[in-house]
């Protein structure tokens, strides 16, 4: 006992010497999160940036987002935003591909790219005092990418290859296509980034290169820096390294129309790599700032977070129909969608998966939620948000999103507030608004044929 | 955040394949105090979690949440680790929903992959078992008792908490919680040893469904508690690290072969596994092989200049300092430093053992450990698109997505000789 006791004892000590400032963990008020101190403000040229000081760690991470993304794209050239993106790191004019990685690598740092339906972001996360290493590379991206089509064909390959190892060949690798191809059905949301083999076989170099000079501009990016960071001293560097870059051409707004929605029957998709009858119930909702999501959100956590959630309680654990329960409120900048996914025992079959599923979304219509679980709720989102931002990449990435997609960086802070402002009787509303069973989409998985 | 670690994980099943797995899993599903649904519903109305599970050397513990509800949390932290119930009820619910998650594992290239490789590698000892049908259906609710009033001792664990609540708070509770927890000894295990590895072998498994080549190939190394550790990690990043490593980079940029490559090293307490892994498409399956074969002879014969020696160092320091951004990795490593028995201030020490690793002593890690002429070669692919190329390379044994050996009429046959 006393040497249980004993070797943690210096632990403790050793870990609050390491996080004097850290903001995770502080008693928080009942009604609070963690705040999160930033700065922003916009260059000449239209880059706006974000810069957050944290020294818990001397390291940084450097955020570029650039406002483009898969609904940029033509019907007929899915998969080109992600595409280009691969294409940003073959070089610029001024730094080889191997020298990005290289130099990176080199200084301990990491860096990767992901892009979204609506975004595109880069990030190289290093040791604070490599912050010029960040902001020049970040820069010659902006501004000198080398396309040529040694690069486009590499990365043509690539690709593909990345389609496979992440889709084709997992189980539920095709889940989220089939989900956006239903409910965004008609729109540029309608497929996912990865996109689709024959259409990244047909982009052109001449098409990168407009795509580049059309949306990788400053005034279509932000840059956020979060990490051990001297704000007046980042801020110079970032005017070196930035302002030289000129405006672009304003960037057409993309404004999706989403076609009338029909109830269908129920769409089987036969996949030898399904290991278990799995049913998807999903319905086209709200963008992610929408005032009506926060309510979906909680809801999504009432019926599918926890083993108390309602149906865990019911799949799971009481009727025994299900290994897993998964429910998501996903949201988008112009639009979202609300899925439970159930993937059944090797022995349940769809009727019984769907009539428990239809039965308990019936109930959360009629009666609504119990104020009991509108707190727990509440609760599960506030340990989210407080433990959603413990690294310099992850404040990054956030910062740098709301801002790009809601135009309010402040979100970060404030969004709990929009959710502690709610009742439980607004979820009851919401759900009656858009889950009902005339609006939703099924889906069925059945599992392959041994 | 807490995290309690029993020594007690896999390599204490004994004849028991699993029972670890169940123990640890069960703990947060009914106590003497609560059933599994007040249980849930306990720690999720305060958005919390707690969870068990079980590794290859330890079971662990893990509770995470605001620090506004700490005594709650400890409560049903310590009532899980003492006083689970294990009721037949739970057990059998357990078994259902592991039934049909073998089900999901089996479809998946890198899970049957790696599962293989650790079979083979491990043999008879309970790091290489794996839970089929017949163990999950087998497992009864005794035996999991017997197993936690055995292993779960605090002589025989180890508790690290992370948080800025003052320890004028935390520790008076954790003795009110732990304290009257009893010492008892706890019996030695005698294990089986390690098969040995012979030549270069290939194994296939057989998966319809595949679109790629899954690769994976691997061989033994050392514990984790060996001083060898550090510095054969950046012979690891050399081969197979980042982008930089010398596979992803033959197999991304110089081929455009797979979008993954790596190489890496999984270390337990008595053995480590080290392993290439890449996915490219079937028709170079055994083109990529012959490659990740040439790089390995290629490691051992062409040593690290000191540039590239430098990057990988840096590379793998910087990875340690992102690392203590997390509190979960930072109660991992204290945790570590009981389970492993390593050095008090190993943490302090790593970046400056790290620093002081030279291409010379690189070039003899690489010799020492980085296997090739014993090897392990396992490919998860369509039997129709691969097998005739892969049996060139070599002996070809062919296994089912359950992990049996394909038998045919004629191999059995010759072995008979």
């Amino acid at each position: 006992m006393l040497r249980l006791f004993k070797s943690f004892l210096g632990i403790i000590v050793g870990l609050t010497l390491l996080f004097p400032n850290n903001t995770l963990g502080k008693s928080p008020v009942s009604d609070e999160t963690p705040k999160i101190d930033f700065t922003e403000y916009d260059l000449p040229n239209g880059l706006h940036v974000i810069l957050q000081k944290d020294s818990s760690v001397p390291v940084l991470s450097a955020y570029m987002l650039y406002h483009v993304g898969s609904k940029n794209e033509a019907p007929n050239r899915t998969g080109f935003a992600h595409f280009f993106e691969h294409l940003m790191f073959a070089g610029t004019e001024n730094i080889l591909a191997d020298e990005i990685t290289g130099f990176v690598t080199g200084v301990g740092g990491q860096m990767n790219a992901v892009t979204n339906y609506d975004h595109t972001g880069y990030y190289i996360n290093l040791p604070s005092n490599e912050l010029k290493l960040a902001l020049w590379i970040l820069a010659d991206q902006m501004m000198n990418a080398r396309i040529d089509s040694v690069s486009v064909e590499t990365e043509r390959r690539i690709v593909k290859e990345e389609r496979q190892t992440r889709y084709d060949n997992q189980p539920y690798g095709s889940l989220y296509e089939d989900i956006v191809s239903l409910v965004f059905a008609g729109s540029r949301y309608a497929w996912v980034p990865i996109g689709s083999a024959q259409y990244v076989d047909r982009a052109k170099l001449s098409e990168f290169k407009a795509f580049y000079k059309t949306y990788y501009v400053p005034n279509n990016a932000t840059l956020a820096i979060s990490g051990d960071i001297d704000i007046d001293s980042t801020k110079n560097a970032i005017t070196t390294y930035f302002s030289g870059i000129p405006r672009g051409k304003s960037v057409p707004n993309v404004t999706l129309r989403h076609p009338l929605l029909v109830s269908k029957k129920p769409k089987t998709i036969e996949k030898p790599t399904t290991p278990l009858p799995t049913t998807v119930h999903v319905w086209r909702t709200v963008p992610f700032n929408h005032p009506d999501y926060y309510a979906l959100k909680l809801l999504s956590y009432v019926i599918g977070e926890g083993r108390s959630s309602r149906l865990y309680k019911r799949l799971i654990d009481g009727e025994q129909l299900a290994a897993e329960v998964n429910v998501t409120a996903f949201g988008l900048e112009q639009s979202g969608f609300f899925s439970i996914i159930v993937a059944g025992n090797i022995d349940s079959n769809f009727e019984t998966l769907d009539s428990n599923l239809t039965a308990e979304m019936n109930r959360v219509c009629s009666e609504g939620i119990t104020d009991r679980e509108f707190k727990k709720a509440l609760n599960r989102l506030k340990t989210e948000l407080s433990s959603s931002y413990e690294t310099v990449f992850s404040r990054a990435e956030n910062l740098a999103t709301y801002h790009a997609l809601t135009g309010q960086t402040s979100l970060i802070n404030t969004s709990f507030e929009r959710y502690a402002q709610l009742i439980p009787d607004d979820i009851k509303r919401i759900a009656k608004k858009y889950l009902t069973t005339k609006k939703r989409f099924c889906l069925h998985y059945p599992p392959a044929r041994p | 955040m807490l995290q309690l670690i029993a020594k007690a994980g896999k390599a204490y099943d004994g004849k028991i394949p699993g029972v670890s797995a169940f123990t640890a899993a069960l703990t947060s599903k009914g106590t003497a105090h609560r059933t599994s649904q007040e249980f849930a519903e306990e720690i999720d109305f305060i958005g919390a979690n707690i969870n068990g599970e079980a590794t290859e050397d330890v079971i662990s513990i893990n509770a995470f949440g605001l620090a506004e509800h700490f005594p709650k949390i400890l409560d049903l932290f310590s009532d899980a680790v003492l006083n689970p119930a294990f009721s037949k009820e739970e057990l059998e619910k357990e078994k259902k929903k592991s039934l049909s998650l073998l089900k999901a594992y089996t479809k998946e290239p890198d899970w049957l992959a790696s599962t293989l490789l650790e079979k083979l590698l491990f043999g008879t000892h309970p790091y290489g078992s794996f839970l089929d049908e017949e163990g999950i259906k087998s497992i009864d609710s005794a035996a999991l008792r017997d197993f936690h009033q055995i292993y779960f001792h605090p002589n025989n664990a180890a508790l690290a908490v992370v948080t800025s609540l003052p320890m004028t708070t935390v520790l008076p509770a954790l003795e009110a919680s732990f304290g009257q927890w009893k010492k008892t000894d706890v019996p030695q295990q005698s294990l089986p040893q390690f098969p040995e590895t012979k030549g270069i072998s290939i194994h296939l498994i057989d998966r319809l469904a595949s679109t790629q080549a899954t690769i994976l190939v691997g061989h033994r190394t050392f514990g984790f508690a060996d001083t060898n550790r550090i510095g054969f990690s950046i012979v690891g990043s050399a081969l197979g690290g980042g982008y930089t490593g010398r596979l992803p980079y033959i197999f991304r940029q110089i081929h455009g072969w797979a979008y993954e490559t790596g190489a890496s090293s999984t270390y337990y307490k008595d053995a480590g596994v080290f392993a290439v892994k890449t996915d490219v498409p079937k028709e170079i399956t055994a083109e990529a092989i012959e490659e990740i074969y040439k790089q390995l002879v290629r490691i051992k014969t062409e040593p690290m200049s000191k540039a590239e020696l430098e990057i990988q160092q840096k590379f793998l320091i910087g990875n340690y300092l992102f690392s203590l951004e997390s509190p979960a990795r930072i109660a991992s490593c204290a945790l570590e430093i009981d389970c492993y028995n390593l050095p008090h201030d190993y943490y302090k020490t790593y970046v400056s053992l790290l620093s002081g690793v030279t291409p010379a002593i690189a070039e003899s890690l690489a010799r020492a450990y980085i296997q090739t002429e014993d090897l392990h070669i396992i490919v998860v692919g369509d039997a129709k698109s691969t097998k005739a190329s892969l049996e060139k390379l070599g002996k070809l044994t062919v296994y089912t997505t359950d992990l049996k050996q394909v038998q045919s009429f004629f191999d059995s046959r010759e072995e008979n000789h």
